[in-house]
């Protein structure tokens, strides 16, 4: 009896030392993202922070109706196909008849109907109902979407944006956003919410198994904050992050894959064009000729990213005018042009009536993607406009402030900068024009001295032929380049690098995920096996090898543990 | 006992140790447009370059010459740490002297707003003012004087309180002596102590509130920092710039740190008949 009960013993303890191994490495069929922002709100489309980081993660619970590849194609998603019907105005859209909400309810047309009625009723700040006038649910599966006009931007803007609400959650919820229940966190997309911490600014999600595109090849997800990124990939604490464009090449040696970035963000100087001088076309003209946006590149960027479009669109962009009118450097142009407005030079000033021409530039420690970051572009900037006769003081305020001053015209120059630029180019409208009704942006420069710019972006909204609505985005830029509500400066490039063995392999999508968030964060690549390379999205719950308790070698591993008992005892005898 | 100061302070090792830095990095800031190679504004230079006989700290990520940088920001940190000292022990020692010597109601109002400032974080006072006022090195000087005044006041009244029971005070008052002859002849000498003391460990909290200020980014960023260089230099140590980019302005403001307080702890021992007693064993 005793002789048993040890090798019973002996078995368990072999058997726990072989299991170890096993239970650890399906602990570890997890993806870390590193960032060193940490708190972009809570991941709910009412709470996530009004930015692209925030946006991402809430995109991972939530679905649309379509989404974007990294080729910037649409694909479907929610619905697996979908047609717009001119004469009627209206969009079908026919749903997957098997996806399931977080809480096992079937998602259904009157979701997507709901979502529609509930966001028009509580503004969402991504997607533009105004164009919309109702949602039908036809039957279980097909919803149909009632335009008040035509609105071109329509399969970006809301079809690949406007994350779909569970009715049987949100019908009770009179202001989202003070809901921060459970429910708020149960969507249809990949990963289930698990946590979020404020303090700490970590997330984590989980898989979900019967998400109707099949399993995600991870089975959990988690955002760390740190404080530095590159740290974290080199420790192995994270498997994706940013890194500064030196350690590229570092970091490629090192076995990571480095993936630079598309330029769909721009450094921007906002000008206040109700104060004097800055109210002049002109002056305008001869701020862009005395700046120079190599210098910018050569010493803010240290080479890595490339001078901005005067067209706000992203020269990279397939909306992008080639013909964009431009700014050459020239200083001396600068200077005449001034002169033409009645100043005069005097000791390198210039002066109107007795009054040294000075402007303030609002600077703050905005970095690129929103992290903080120092900031060298107002000292250029200082330097380059003091180069032609314009005394510059500059001041450093943190973001949030010189955001307000901006929005309430409490400035003369500010250095902002944001995306967006590389996607739909209803950007250059809403860079613009401040849409009635909603808040006011501090990158929106609400320039609207400008009829003929004023119905170009009218056209550039609502022309849905698309060669004519090319035409428009393309005389738009012109004219924006010609009045210079604001002055893009440059667009930065931007280096993430994942480690390959975490098995997914991430990617820049053109034009930026969503309506151009430039990011390479799209949950479309946790929906690929790394080693299918090229491949389409896995339609089949991917099986990890690593789970515990699905590995048929269990059964083996415990005879092995016992056998291997019963010889220790043998061997252990006295002859 | 004033009048042996100066006697004393040579005597004392730790004091002398202090004032020889700081005398060093005073002359250094002093001369820095004689001393600085380079313009610390221009930028035309290839950035990041390791140190050279052109560049003996190397240049940034911009293209500014580190050493250049480096004495121009020790200028600001000195400036801005002895002009809040000076007005802030100015207001101090006045409202000091004043409340003890005037008394009744007066000396409460007084004391009273000192306590009131003394229960204010300054740190937070200086981010809320620099956040919604230009961040300028005169308004953060004026700000800072209005906040740091109430210690000195109320060691300075508490001094001069008890100065004013003093034989020879009184003797003063009763042979017709004026309160401003007794307050400069009598009271001001034996409050110079205190007042060294003050200046010196306001000096310091002043030099360490610049550093913290521009290192947050809530200073004129055209202004030479050693807050500033090390702000920026943490964001490139991944391009092993330690020891020529972060350790000068570090260094730099240890050591102004560190002679203030050796200055500070002199003043304190010489006054302090109970320190003064074993100093020569003290280093």
């Amino acid at each position: 009896m005793t002789n048993l009960k040890n090798t019973l013993i002996i078995s368990l303890i072999i058997f726990s030392f072989i299991l170890t191994p096993v239970i650890c490495a399906a602990a570890e069929n997890e993806l870390r993202i590193a960032d060193n922002t940490g708190d972009w709100g809570h991941p709910s489309p009412y709470l996530a922070y009004g930015r692209g980081p925030g946006y991402l993660r809430m995109h991972f619970i939530f679905d649309t109706l379509v989404w974007k590849d990294e080729t910037s194609d649409l694909i479907p998603l929610l619905a697996e196909d979908w047609e717009y019907i001119p004469e009627e105005e209206v969009y079908i859209f026919n749903l997957v008849n098997n996806a399931k909400w977080h809480d096992g309810e079937p998602v259904t047309a009157n979701d997507v109907a709901f979502t529609i009625a509930y966001m028009k009723e509580h503004p969402y700040g991504w997607v533009m109902l105004d164009s919309v006038d109702r949602a039908e649910a036809v039957d279980e599966h097909t919803v149909k979407i009632y335009m008040s006009g035509p609105y071109a931007p329509f399969m970006e803007d809301i079809g690949g944006t406007m994350p779909i609400l569970p009715e049987h959650i949100w019908k009770d919820v009179v202001n989202p956003m003070d809901y921060v229940e459970t429910g708020a966190f149960i969507g249809c997309g990949p990963f289930k919410y698990v946590d979020f911490s404020k303090e700490h600014g970590t997330y984590k999600y989980e898989a979900f198994d019967e998400y109707y595109l099949g399993k995600p090849n991870v089975d959990q997800l988690i955002y760390v904050k740190t404080g530095d990124t590159q740290m974290a990939l080199q420790l192995g604490e994270a498997d994706l992050a940013s890194i500064k464009p030196e350690m590229a090449e570092t970091f490629t040696e090192e076995g990571f894959v480095v993936i630079a970035g598309p330029h769909y963000w721009n450094k921007k100087l906002m000008i206040n064009h109700n104060k004097e001088p800055l109210d002049s076309v002109v002056f305008r003209q001869a701020l862009a000729y005395a700046i120079d946006q190599d210098e910018f590149v050569d010493k803010s960027l240290r080479g890595h990213g490339k001078p901005a479009s005067h067209g706000l669109i992203s020269s990279e962009s397939q909306w992008a005018n080639p013909d964009v009118l431009d700014y050459p450097y020239n200083p001396d142009k600068a200077k005449e042009m001034i002169t033409s407005l009645g100043y005069e030079l005097e000791d390198g000033v210039f002066t109107k009536n007795g009054k040294a021409l000075k402007l303030e530039v609002l600077v703050s420690m905005i970095g690129t993607g929103g992290q903080s970051m120092p900031d060298r572009d107002g000292e250029i900037l200082k330097n380059q406009l003091e180069k032609v006769g314009i005394q510059i003081e500059l001041i450093s305020l943190e973001t949030k402030i010189v955001d307000q001053k901006v929005i309430n015209w409490d400035f003369d120059l500010a250095i902002s900068g944001h995306g967006g630029i590389g996607g739909d180019p209803k950007i250059l409208y809403e860079k613009v024009i401040q849409v009635p009704g909603t808040k006011a942006s501090p990158n929106t420069a609400r320039y609207n001295k400008s009829e003929e710019l004023n119905s170009l972006l009218d056209d550039l909204v609502h022309e849905m032929d698309p060669v004519k609505r090319q035409e428009a985005v393309f005389k738009a830029q012109n004219v924006y380049a010609r009045e210079l509500p604001a002055i893009s400066l440059y667009y930065p490039t931007w280096y993430y690098a994942y480690n390959p063995d975490a098995g997914v392999e991430w990617f820049y999508t053109i034009g930026g995920v969503s309506k151009g968030i430039p990011i390479p964060q799209n949950k479309i690549a946790l929906m690929r096996s790394n080693a299918q390379g090229e491949g389409g999205i896995e339609q089949t719950a991917m099986q990890t090898t690593d789970n515990a308790q699905d590995t048929p070698m269990m059964p083996f591993l415990g005879v092995f543990a016992i056998l291997a008992a019963f010889f220790i005892k043998r061997s252990g005898r006295k002859p | 006992m004033h009048f042996r100061f100066f006697k004393e302070f040579k005597r004392n090792k730790i004091g002398i140790i202090g004032l020889t830095i700081l005398l060093f990095l005073s002359a250094a800031a002093v001369f820095a447009p004689i001393l600085a190679p380079h313009d610390p504004w221009d930028y035309s230079f290839m950035y990041l370059q390791q140190p050279s006989m052109d560049h003996l700290l190397g240049t940034n990520d911009i293209g500014y010459d580190i050493l250049s940088e480096l004495l121009w920001s020790l200028r600001t940190s000195i400036l801005f740490g002895v002009s809040v000292a000076a007005i802030a022990c100015t207001i101090g020692t006045l409202v000091g002297v004043s409340a003890a010597l005037v008394g009744g109601t007066y000396d409460v109002i007084v004391m009273r707003i000192a306590d009131s400032l003394l229960a204010i974080p300054t740190i937070l006072v200086l981010i809320l003012i620099a956040a919604y006022f230009k961040p300028s090195v005169f308004i953060l000087i004026i700000t800072l004087s209005l906040i740091i005044w109430p210690t000195t006041a109320r060691g300075i009244r508490a001094q001069t309180f008890s100065l004013k029971t003093k034989l020879h005070i009184k003797a003063a008052k009763n042979m017709g002596a004026s309160t401003f002859y007794i307050m400069h002849k009598h009271i001001m000498p034996e409050l110079f102590p205190l007042c060294a003391m003050g200046f010196v460990t306001k000096t310091r909290i002043a030099v360490f509130m610049e550093a913290g200020l521009s290192f947050l980014g809530i200073f004129d960023p055209t202004v030479k920092s050693l807050g500033i260089m090390i702000s920026y230099a943490t964001h490139f140590l991944y391009m092993d710039v330690w020891f020529n980019w972060l350790m000068p302005p570090v260094l730099s403001l240890s050591l102004i740190i560190i002679s203030l307080a050796f200055i500070s702890y002199a003043i304190e021992e010489i006054f302090d008949p109970r320190l003064r007693s074993n100093h020569d064993t003290q280093i």
